[in-house]
């Protein structure tokens, strides 16, 4: 059993960038992360001795990520979504056109309901399998496919892309 | 035309480098800090005494009903109206009793 500054130096990184997968921004993701682990690092006691810590410290980010307060603070930080932080940065004119680029993407995914946003984030971001994001989201791994399935589709259909699937049907 | 999987790991890739410089040792300090500022409570004491304020509050602001219904409606309208569920608060396995008491 790890204490809290070990687990928390191992997760912190990839909770960050889950948040700020699920908030739209980063300074809202680094916000969120710290209010998950402000609350994990609460009940640490019960906590560690968990299968999964790190599942239920995801689970608690993305819990949190549905509040209301935080969908509207989302909302007026919509300008800076993504944005690099810091302009003299030599890379920020190139990241700049990579966050431009994919804006279509980041604004549908803000628009999918936060169980499909939550999947698809843990399955790209993280690489988990079916089983592993079932266990963060507490559902079955059957609910997990369905959302990841509706999440691409939805997702394909607004950006007018393919899946898999479709590409599979053709074969 | 695109796959939207290849979207996707496209830009959970960027992002991930995105993030790859925060500041964890920062984020620490905050984050403890913080608990030193809640310090934590036993959940016996802690339960005990949230069960006396309840009590206490909830007898001093329910009316005394005259019908179960109006009893439910009272309760699910003082508990609406007074009580705000932290998300994270409680483990997966925690029951309603449990939930309220921290």
């Amino acid at each position: 059993m790890s204490t809290f500054e070990q687990f928390f130096r191992e997760q912190y990184s990839s909770i960050v960038a889950l948040c700020a997968w699920l908030t739209g921004d980063r300074a809202a993701g680094e916000d969120l992360a710290q209010d998950a682990f402000g609350a994990v690092h609460r009940r640490w006691d019960e906590v560690a001795p968990l299968d999964r810590p790190g599942a239920y410290a995801r689970r608690v980010a993305i819990n949190l990520s549905s509040n209301e307060r935080r969908r509207r603070s989302r909302e007026r930080r919509a300008v800076t979504r993504l944005a690099p932080t810091d302009g003299a940065d030599p890379t920020a004119s190139a990241q700049l056109r990579a966050v431009e680029r994919r804006e279509p993407l980041w604004a549908a995914v803000a628009e999918l309901p936060v169980q499909q946003r939550a999947a698809v984030g843990l399955r790209y971001l993280e690489d988990l399998s079916t089983d592993e994001i079932a266990a963060v989201l507490g559902c079955s791994p059957a609910t997990v496919r369905v959302h990841l399935h509706r999440a691409h589709r939805r997702l394909a259909e607004r950006l007018g892309c393919s899946t898999d699937e479709d590409q599979e049907d053709l074969r | 035309m695109t796959r939207i999987e290849d979207e996707l790991r496209g830009a959970a890739a960027e992002l991930r480098q995105r993030t790859a410089d925060v500041d964890v040792d920062g984020a620490l300090e905050r984050v403890l800090a913080e608990g030193r500022r809640r310090p934590r409570r036993g959940p016996l004491l802690a339960g005990a005494a949230a069960a006396v304020v309840l009590a206490l509050v909830a007898s001093a602001a329910l009316w005394w009903p005259e019908s179960g219904t109006d009893l439910v409606a009272g309760v699910s309208s003082w508990v609406g109206m007074h009580l705000d569920y932290v998300p994270g608060s409680s483990l997966p396995t925690d029951g309603a009793v449990r939930t309220l008491l921290r």
